[in-house]
This record gives structure tokens, sequence and C-alpha cells, in this order.
């Protein structure tokens, strides 16, 4: 299921949220309403979690994580570290790193099995990330786009990329991902496609302005249908579980 | 290098596959969501005169403009608010019935939609034409037309000077400005919209005769809050009675004052002078405006009252002043000529002109009345004790009436509005004769011919050709007219000169209704 939200007036919402397959932060402060879109869709199966980041709400650009951890830019508090990894699973690792570039949202993107990186991001950066996330790592670059985490979103699912993305950069992705890519739009024709969209592998949430059409392309592409969904997973189970004692 | 592929998204509204585009919409989409002829006036008016056809530029200026004309073009265009935000890329007009008093344009606009989408769209303005009277037409319906008016005035019975006057006016281009021109029983009325155009008149006038001036003007109304004030103007031109070959006594003041020199003179030019010269003895002396104006002086006979003289004897004396010979001319009146006639013998200044056989046009001063208040005054003075008998004015071609049908040019006239209504037929008759007289001016004299604009007159060329044509084949009505004009010939050889002027001093002649009025008179 793709879900629309907004955060304040703002249809960018990715910029204010990260959402793995393990947990969700969402951006402090503005309003409640935003919080609780999430909070009702999420909260039975993952923990939905208020943080801050360097004092900022902005937390869906300052960080990036899959199931397995979450890195945290060198400008994070002690105070705001330690409530992020007190409220995460301790089966979660919550990494601060020390790196030039801190807005790791736009220069890193990954699932749960391979991150793309911002090609300047330091050799040290690159062996926490994969050590941290347990992901396979590569620089690369998105439509001559340095900021890959800005304009490519993926799940263990599909991908989404930037809609001037060639057909050929598409297959290059693709393969080394492991996942099937389209290029395509949110937000009413935005290209900017992570800041409009947050997803993981069985729902996703958009910005306010995404029209029916972009809906249906996520949906599509992220596998969101119905059967996905942890609690249609068990219905599914016990149905064909059903059909074999019949 | 590998060729790329670019990718195919969905219109993120229709979901149509499309390229991507930076508003990743298609143009369908784009058009429907987007119009951006927004805030651009779709019904507009435009003011037109009906009388003088002009259309209004704001805020004041009235332009010509044909139907469907580029300037009719960029005057709508101009109109329409709101096109400085948007690329106006082209415009023309869609055809409407003149009726209508509908103008359509078709604007075809381009303007930047989202970020780097341009979005090019074709719309049609329709503008209803108002008819509104222009100021100038306004005013013309009123009495105020003009604003300030040259009367031009001289006191003298014939009006060769005006006509002279007309020429050069048309020579020089001075009538540009003027609204109306009329004509009146001793003069020409110039009428003007701006007083400074009036006063270059005044100038131009000026420059060409000894002429002096005098202004008024008339209060039409007046706004005191304002402190404007409108006014018509009036210059009163006086041109001095003084023309060509007129005979003058000139005052003993005038005389005393020159040194006592001889009272009788006879103009031979009138420029912004008053050229004079003694026939007796080729003096000449020059008389300028302020002069003439101090101490006004009339003429004692002019050409009208001249008579013909036949030319028996010249005896040229020997001195010449530049082109002017003194000679003794043995002449008779051309009226008596035969028996008994009375022979006079009389020292002109126009010796070079004559020999014997010739016509000759003089004032014959022995038999003329004169009522000349400076004559008498001269007489009682003594400083003059006996006129001349004859004094000889110019040469004199007796066939005249031949020459007009054979004239090979023609001059241009001004429009004149508002003739003055004769109040005999004598008048126009006398008008006629005046410019019959003004046009042999013309042929005799080339220093007149220099000055003013002489144009072809085609109709002649051809007619003579024709009878060149007819004359070939020998048809018995041309045999009768060639014997008259032998007869003729006899005694005009020079006149045969005279009226054919030479063709390299004619102008040719623009007239863009030559072909029209040669249809219709086919």
């Amino acid at each position: 299921m793709a879900f629309r939200a907004q955060f304040q007036h703002s249809s960018d919402i990715g910029v204010f949220a990260r959402l793995t397959n393990s947990y969700c932060l969402v951006g402090l402060g503005g309003t409640e309403n935003f919080y609780s879109v999430f909070e009702s869709e999420l909260s039975d199966h993952i923990p939905v979690i208020h943080a801050t980041i360097a004092g900022t709400k902005i937390i869906g650009r300052m960080s990036t994580g899959n199931k397995n951890g979450l890195l945290l830019p060198s400008t994070t508090t002690d105070q705001e570290l330690q409530l992020i990894r007190n409220s995460l699973p301790d089966s979660i690792a919550v990494k601060r790193i020390e790196e030039r570039l801190t807005a790791f949202g736009n220069c890193i993107s990954c699932n749960d099995y391979v991150a793309l990186i911002h090609p300047e991001l330091d050799k040290e950066t690159e062996e926490i990330i994969a050590d941290t996330l347990q992901v396979e790592v590569f620089r690369q670059t998105i439509s001559g786009e340095a900021l890959v985490g800005t304009y490519c979103v993926f799940t263990n699912q599909g991908g989404m990329v930037h809609p001037k993305t060639h057909i050929e950069e598409q297959d290059e992705l693709s393969s080394l991902l492991q996942v099937p890519l389209v290029s395509g739009t949110v937000n009413k024709g935005s290209d900017v496609i992570s800041a409009g969209l947050v997803v993981n592998d069985w729902i996703a949430f958009c910005g306010l302005d995404t029209t029916s059409t972009e809906i249906s392309t996520i949906e599509n592409i992220f596998k969101l249908d119905d059967s996905k969904h942890p609690s249609k997973l068990v219905d599914n189970l016990r149905d064909s579980i059903v059909d074999q004692m019949v | 290098m590998q060729k790329l592929t670019p990718s195919t998204i969905l219109c993120c509204s229709c979901g149509t596959p499309i390229q991507a585009n930076p508003a990743n919409m298609c143009v369908d989409c784009l058009r429907t969501q987007v119009d951006i002829t927004e805030g651009i006036p779709k019904h507009l008016t435009i003011n037109w005169c009906k009388k003088c056809g002009r259309y209004l530029q704001p805020p004041t200026s009235w332009v010509h403009a044909a139907n469907e004309s580029k300037e009719l073009l960029s005057l709508l265009v101009k109109r329409v608010k709101g096109l400085q935000k948007a690329k106006l890329v082209d415009a023309e007009f869609v055809w409407t019935e003149p009726h209508s008093m509908r103008l359509k344009v078709k604007l075809t606009i381009q303007k930047e939609v989202f970020a780097q989408t341009i979005l090019q769209q074709k719309f049609v303005v329709e503008f209803v034409v108002q008819r509104q009277q222009c100021p100038d037409c306004e005013r013309n319906e009123t009495e105020h037309t003009w604003k300030a008016v040259v009367q031009c005035r001289q006191n003298v019975g014939h009006k060769k000077t005006f006509f002279f006057l007309e020429q050069l006016i048309l020579k020089n281009q001075a009538h540009a400005k003027m609204i109306d021109i009329e004509e009146n029983t001793r003069g020409m009325d110039f009428f003007f919209s701006q007083r400074g155009d009036a006063q270059q008149l005044v100038q131009f006038v000026q420059s060409l005769f000894p002429a002096k001036f005098s202004t008024s003007k008339r209060l039409i109304s007046a706004d005191l809050h304002s402190n404007t004030y409108n006014y018509k103007y009036t210059f009163a031109v006086e041109i001095a009675p003084i023309c060509k070959e007129d005979l003058i006594c000139l005052p003993p003041s005038i005389c005393k004052q020159r040194g006592g020199i001889n009272p009788l003179w006879l103009c031979y030019g009138v420029s912004n002078l008053i050229y004079l010269m003694n026939p007796l003895n080729l003096q000449t002396i020059q008389i300028n405006a302020v002069q003439f104006w101090k101490a006004p002086f009339s003429a004692m006979m002019n050409y009208r009252s001249a008579t013909a003289f036949f030319v028996l004897d010249v005896e040229f004396l020997g001195q010449t002043s530049g082109k002017f010979a003194l000679a003794d001319v043995t002449v008779v009146r051309s009226s008596e000529l035969g028996a008994n006639a009375k022979t006079f013998i009389t020292r002109t200044h126009l010796g070079h002109l004559f020999k014997s056989g010739d016509y000759a046009l003089g004032y014959d001063l022995a038999s003329a009345n004169i009522n000349n208040d400076d004559l008498d005054e001269n007489f009682r003075l003594k400083l003059i004790h006996q006129l001349p008998d004859v004094i000889l004015i110019r040469k004199f071609y007796p066939n005249k009436r031949r020459r007009a049908r054979k004239r090979n040019w023609e001059i241009k006239s001004l429009q004149i509005s508002n003739v003055a209504q004769p109040k005999k037929t004598s008048d126009s008759s006398q008008n006629l004769q005046d410019l019959e007289d003004f046009k042999e001016d013309i042929e005799e004299d080339e220093d007149l011919r220099a000055r003013i604009n002489l144009y072809k007159r085609p109709q002649l060329v051809q007619n003579s050709n024709d009878m060149f044509i007819e004359g070939d084949s020998n048809s018995p009505q041309i045999d009768i007219q060639d014997d008259d004009d032998n007869v003729d010939d006899v005694d005009d050889i020079d006149d045969d000169n005279v009226s054919q002027l030479p063709i390299d001093q004619l102008l040719e002649n623009l007239n863009l209704n030559e072909d029209n009025s040669n249809d219709s008179m086919n």
C-alpha cells in the first residue's frame, strides 16, 4: 500500500522521515498529524520514533539505514544518538560517522543488501557503511548526478530512479542492485524522488501532491500489493496451509 | 561510445508514456493545467475616427493604418496588455468583414511554465472598433479650424504677382503646412494650424518681395485657472504695388535724397528689392523694402496701359549695361500703321531686342492722360520739364492667341479651396487674362523661367504626333490647316521660337491618376 502524507505544508516527506524494514524515524515537531500517519500504519510491526539530528528535523536527509543498521552524521549530538539508540532494538547497529559530507540521505541509497554511495565519500566511510549496514557498496552516479540518495529510491523489491536516467544506465544499475528499476516521478512530476517518497518492502509513503498514476507506478515497482503486508502474509500462509489440509 | 536511449516515463497526470521533460507531464496535460494566456485580455476596444480614418494610438496620437497592414498590426499588438510577461512569437490578422467593426488578431506566445518548460499557445484577440472623433476632425467641425492666417495683398490691378508667388510656394514646398488657401480680389489668404508656420511664410514672402507686415491677434478662449489663452493670429502682408515694366515717377523727396536724380524710372525687376532703370541713359537704382515703405509711391503706368508700336528703324548709341543696349528707335503706333502715321523717335534701353519690322510694347505718354500726384509735384517743382513721348517696355508678338494652343508646357497650381466669388463675370475673365499674361511672361523672360518649375504637357505632344501622322497621309483637312499656318508664319517667325520652350527646361510631371483619366476618356 502507498499512502499520501504531508509534513506541515510540504509534500517533501522524504526529507522528514527515514523508513526501513525494521524501524521508522520521523522528524520531531511540526505536525503530529504527520507522525500519526506513520504510527497508525507501522506501529503494529516496527517502532516509529520521533527524533532530531543535529537539532534539525530533516532526519531523512541526514541519516541512512536498513534493517541492519543506522548511520548518523558527525553533527548528531550525544543526546540525540543516545535517544535513537535507546529507542531502536538492540539488533540494529547505530553508528555515528566522521565524514565531510554529512547529508547521508542524499549521498547514500541502500536496501538490505546493496548500497549506492556518492563517489566522493571517504574510503573509511565506505568500509563503515559496508560493515554497519552489511551491504555491498558501489560508488555510483545516476544520470550524471552524484547525489545518488536524492535521485533514486530502492528496496529489496524494486527501485525508482530519476526520470532522465537512460535505459542503459538503468540496466547497469539494475544488475548491480539485483532489483528491477523504473524511471519515474513523485509529487506530480518532481524528479527528486527520495524527497517525495519513503518506502520499505511492504509500505510506501509519498507526498500529498503525488498523482494516482505515480502511486500506481510506485506500487507496481515496489510490489506493494496487499499480499506483501506482514498481516496479510500470515493470512496467505494460513490460507495455503488450509488448502493443503483440505 | 555507447548510444544512450532516453527512458520513457508515465505522464504524472494521465499516465501516457512520454519522454522525460522538465515538467514530467505530457503536453496535453500541461495545456489543461496551465493557461499561459491568463491575464491577457481577449476582448479590447480600439478607437477609430470615421472622418479621417485614423486610429488612436494612446495617449494622444492618431495614425493612419490600412486594413491588415503592418502598422495596424503593431498598433493592435501594442494595445494587448500582459504580453510583456510572455514572448510573442507570431501575430497575424484573422479576416473579418470590414463592416463588422471587429478586428481579430491571432497571437502566438511562448511562456516558461514550471522549471525550464516553455509552452507555446495560439489565441485570438478581438478588437471592437469604436468610433471616436479625433481632435483634428473635431476642430474641423467648428469654425476654429485655423490658428494663424497670412493675408497677402498687393494693390495693383492684376494678379501676376500672386501667380508668381504661387509658383514659388510650389517650388519651395512652402505649402506643406497650409491647411487652407483662399483667393481674394486683391491677394490671397493662407491658413495655418500653427503660428510658427505662418511666420515662416511671412518671412518667405518678405525674402521674395518688398513687403511689410503687421500682426494682430484675437482672443478665442481663455482659461484663467491654468493661465492659458487661445488666440487666432493674423499676419497682414502687403507687397509693394510695383511690378516689372511699371513706369514710375519718384516723389521729389526721394530724388533729393539720392542726389537729385531724375524722377522718371522704369521698373525692370522686382525681388525683395525694386530695380529701377532710366531708359534714357541706362542708369539704375535699387530701392529696398524699408526705403520703399518709408516713402511709398505708386506706378504711373503699368503694362495694361501700354500700346503696341511698330519699329521702323533702330540706331544703336553704343552704350550698354548688362544685357541692355541704348538705342534710338523710330516707331509708329501699330494702329496707325499705313498712311499719315506719326513717327516717334524714342530712346530706349531695349535696343538689343529690336530690329526694324518688329513690334514693341510701350507707354504712349504723348497721348496718355496721366493722373499721378508725384508727377504733378515734380512738374510743380520743375524737376521734370517734359515727358518723353514714348517709352518702350518690351518686344511684342502680335499673334499671341496661337501661342497658348501650341504651348508644350504647363504650370501647377495650389489647391485654392475657396475662390472669392467674382462680383462680375468680367472679374473671372480678368483673372484668366492675368494668368495668360503671366504665362507669356514666363515664355519671354528667361530669368523668371529659371525660378519656377515648368512641366511637360503630355497631351500636346501626343496631339502633335497625331497631326503629324495625318499630315503624312495627305488628308485635305490638314492641307487647309497648313495653308493657314503658312499665312500666319509670315508675321510671327519669332513667335514659334518663344512658345516652344526648350524641352530640357521642362520637368516630367508625376500624375498618379493618368491611367485612369485616359481610360475614362477612352
